[in-house]
């Protein structure tokens, strides 16, 4: 068994936007989001999500245009029916589409579908365009373009049309408690820093013409982001949207009032430079995700702890290692992270 | 803005009121002293006002806590001394000062106005903010603006333009060379001054010939006295060491903070058999794509620090001048106990003329030293700036007239200007319409969101009459409104009953003892809420 990598795309800047999307899209909004562990970005095909293990894919197209006729639609699966047609088994196949015209659902109002809600004049239209486009890629085999597979592949594809802003995309990525729901400049800025970093993987390397064995491999090309390291880069800029403030953590209050009473707003001055410095300190990157990654899976799993126990349960290396915080400004910091998370 | 409820007590004693609501508020009681003041003073302090609580309550002992409602949220203020603990939404913050509270007011609430004071741009601070909505009991001039010191009637004006809307980074309307006739003025009466004064000087040594005669009793009461001021410079020195320790701490992070932006560079592995660099490493620990924040966190971040430093800084000019009075009034302390009083009696006539003449050098000085500030940036004036100050000023009083004019029918008098001249002193209830006209024309001109707040708004007897006149005025203002007053007793229930009016009615307090235990259960919840542990 054997994939040759293939027509690996050239971004075009207006596509990038579409596909963050249906990155998200794949991470937050389907049924079985939780068993997507990894997006391996532009190498199956524009997005492919893997399983924790990389034993299931979720293999995606998208097309950012406005509205995209059923031909269009047909000519964009040719890269899903590539790896259809592939000896790689793809669990899902996806097609994220920016918009679509009005001759291809029956029912207008769902926004993720398969064949059966597409009109029977559309469905022709699809086959039309992917036969061409078939036809016309030199990686798909003449053998290959056989109406009985393609019939068995467009039973499988399943249509998303986004109908969400770049905020509502955020916002869905973790849930945090309502009153510190930022402004929406903020989510956008959040939003525009995962469709870099998701553009940026496309240019490390070549990988046109690599053959993988599995598809785990795939994972040691560096292209790939993993739904943890995204949600706590949401989580991080949420949280410390202000760092430098007066306000103080619901959580962290018991520990603030038993200090005494002249010296508490130095204690919390310190804890707040204490996170400054971690936040600046650019050597310190992976201890500091290591460290937020600890202190946000402890919490989730230990939701009714308060902060001294949560502090407790951390790993003890991982704390020792992110050398900017000392224990009161580690408990300001569990207890941002806490009062963030709606558990 | 709407006042909503006052907590004010401690372990003792307490005392709650909720009963504030939106449009006219009347607070009225059939006696004096039944803690009017005390609640309209609370608010004030509250808002960051510097206290002005009748001189037999010891405001010091209390916490005071206002409920209010800015932009339909709930914010809630705890205040003792010069802590603030403000709780808004399910947030919580901490000041140590005004200056901290009125940056955060500022920021988070809403947008405070600001002027230029000394030739620095300053947002300005709750105690003249207040006076542009409240007028006090107690303390209040037609001529000038309550506590005149650090502020001045100048930036008074310069408020009232910034909350127009215009530039105050200019100056006042008046005109160069007015300012130069009055520098002329007062200089030439300087020398003048200074030539007679030379009877002072005399007087001195007299003097200290004389002091010599000061018995044990003075000197024991002077050095008590001295011990008093003695320690409190001691703690305001501590506070302003403090301030600068943690001005310091920020200015050092501010420095280690630019220093761990920098990437550390190291060096290369390079191929020791073939010199190539073209050597790979794979290393376990690249899980992590994203840096940990962003140039705009950083910034947003190295800023919020230089403002804790600005704070400091306020922090540190204030107590520093506070520092400055304190020694002053040391020095009056020694050397005017140093006067014993058969010789001040020896030199009466002198003593007391040379005084005169001392008293007015200063203020001389004080003022020269204002109109030459003035001089330096009036050049920058533009002229257009100055005809919108003069108008909107124009169209203040001109409403303030109106105001008047509906209330004293038979008023002749025509106010020109929002502060008497300093000659000029209105008596009795013609100051209550003053005032009152005052509060109104800001609300109508500025437009402002406050809550109009006027403590014994029928002082010096209003009649009757003219009340239901002025009342009727205030109807055309949709802001929430509280006046305070004490009822005669063919007056009483005089407010039950009317619609418009929300009566609150204080009559059942004690005399003198407004707080008390019952209030305290429920006073400790409300404090801990703002977290506040107080002792029983």
């Amino acid at each position: 068994m054997s994939y040759i990598v293939k027509s690996s795309e050239k971004l075009r800047p207006s596509a990038a936007e579409a596909e963050t999307k249906a990155l998200l899209y794949l991470m937050n909004f389907r049924k079985d989001s939780n068993e997507v562990y990894y997006f391996v970005v532009d190498f199956f095909n524009d997005l492919t999500g893997m399983s924790r293990m990389s034993n299931k894919l979720w293999d995606m197209q998208s097309k950012g245009a406005k509205s995209s006729s059923p031909y269009m639609i047909g000519t964009e699966l040719v890269t899903l029916y590539k790896n259809f047609v592939s000896d790689f088994e793809f669990d899902k196949y996806i097609i994220f589409l920016g918009g679509v015209t009005n001759t291809l659902r029956r029912d207008d109002k769902p926004y993720n579908f398969d064949t059966s809600n597409i009109k029977t004049d559309a469905l022709k239209k699809i086959r039309e365009g992917l036969l061409d486009e078939c036809k016309a890629k030199t990686y798909i085999a003449d053998e290959d373009i056989d109406d009985d597979k393609i019939t068995e592949f467009l039973e499988k594809v399943y249509f998303v049309v986004d109908n969400l802003s770049k905020s509502d995309y955020i916002k869905k990525i973790i849930k945090l408690n309502p009153s510190i729901i930022p402004e929406e400049d903020t989510l956008i800025a959040i939003f525009n820093e995962i469709r870099d970093k998701q553009a940026g993987k496309k240019n490390i390397g070549v990988v046109e013409g690599i053959t993988l064995e599995a598809p785990d491999e795939a994972l040691n090309y560096g292209r790939h982001m993993s739904s943890a390291e995204i949600r706590l880069l949401v989580l991080n800029r949420i949280l410390n949207q202000q760092v430098i403030g007066t306000g103080i953590p619901k959580s962290f209050i018991d520990i603030y009032t038993k200090f005494p009473e002249e010296r508490r707003n130095n204690l919390l001055e310190d804890c707040q430079l204490d996170l400054s410095k971690a936040l600046f300190n650019v050597n310190g990157q992976e201890e500091f995700w290591r460290l937020f990654e600890n202190i946000y899976n402890t919490i989730v799993n230990n939701p009714v702890d308060d902060v001294n126990s949560i502090y407790r349960k951390l790993d003890g290396n991982v704390v020792d290692r992110c050398m900017n915080f000392e224990t009161l400004s580690l408990k300001y910091f569990i207890s941002k992270i806490k009062d963030g998370i709606d558990l | 803005m709407i006042l909503k409820s006052i907590f004010i007590g401690n372990a003792e004693e307490a005392y709650i009121n909720e009963e504030f609501q939106e449009g006219l508020n009347i607070i009225s009681s059939n006696d004096n002293n039944k803690g009017k003041t005390i609640v309209i003073q609370g608010m004030m302090y509250c808002l960051g006002n510097r206290p002005i609580f009748p001189a037999s309550f010891p405001y010091e002992n209390y916490y005071y806590i206002l409920y209010l409602e800015c932009n339909g949220e709930l914010i809630k203020i705890c205040r003792r001394g010069e802590s603030y603990v403000i709780k808004q939404k399910d947030e919580y913050s901490v000041f140590d000062n005004t200056a901290e509270f009125k940056r955060y007011w500022n920021k988070r609430i809403e947008k405070l106005p600001i002027i230029l004071k000394d030739n620095v741009k300053k947002i300005v601070d709750p105690e003249l903010l207040i006076q542009v909505f409240f007028v006090g009991q107690d303390k209040k001039l037609t001529s000038d603006i309550v506590n005149s010191g650090y502020y001045k009637k100048v930036d008074f004006y310069k408020l009232l333009y910034s909350l127009d809307g215009l530039d105050t980074t200019t100056d006042t309307i008046e005109d160069i060379e007015e300012v130069k006739k009055k520098i002329n003025k007062l200089k030439n009466e300087k020398g003048k001054l200074l030539k007679e004064n030379k009877i002072l000087k005399e007087s001195n040594i007299a003097l200290e010939y004389l002091s010599a005669t000061n018995d044990r009793l003075a000197l024991e009461s002077t050095l008590k006295e001295v011990e008093k001021i003695k320690n409190k410079l001691l703690i305001l020195k501590k506070e302003r060491n403090s301030a600068i320790s943690r001005r310091t701490k920020n200015e050092m992070t501010l420095k280690e903070l630019r220093s761990l932006n920098r990437t550390m560079k190291s060096g290369q592995i390079a191929c020791l058999d073939c010199g190539s660099n073209h050597i790979a490493y794979e290393s376990a620990d690249t899980e992590f794509s994203f840096d940990i924040s962003t140039v705009e966190m950083r910034k947003q971040i190295l800023e919020s620090i230089k403002e804790k430093v600005d704070i400091y800084s306020e922090e540190i000019t204030r107590l520093t001048s506070e520092i400055n009075m304190c020694q002053k009034e040391l020095d009056a302390c020694i050397s005017a106990e140093d006067i014993p009083l058969d010789a001040l009696l020896i030199m009466s006539q002198e003593l007391t003329d040379s005084k005169d003449a001392d008293e007015r050098l200063k203020e001389i000085d004080a003022d020269l030293n204002g109109l030459n500030e003035q001089l330096e940036t009036k050049d920058a004036i533009s002229k257009d700036v100055m005809k919108r100050q003069q108008s909107l000023l124009e169209s203040i009083v001109s409403e303030m007239n109106r105001f008047y004019k509906s209330v004293d029918l038979d008023g002749k008098d025509e106010y020109k200007d929002i502060f008497t001249i300093r000659g000029k002193t209105y008596s009795g209830s013609e100051a209550t319409e003053f005032h009152m006209s005052k509060m109104f024309a800001f609300q109508k001109k500025l437009n402002h969101k406050y809550p109009i707040v006027i403590d014994s708004f029928r002082a010096e007897d209003l009649s009757t009459d003219r009340e239901e006149r002025a009342l009727n005025m205030f109807k055309e203002i949709s802001n929430q409104i509280i006046l305070t007053t004490t009822l005669k007793s063919e007056e009483e229930n005089k407010y039950y009953g009317r619609e418009e009016i929300n009566n609150i009615d204080f009559s059942s307090h004690n005399t003198n003892k407004m707080l008390s235990e019952s209030y305290v259960e429920k006073f400790i919840l409300v404090a801990n809420e703002m977290l506040v542990s107080i002792e029983g």
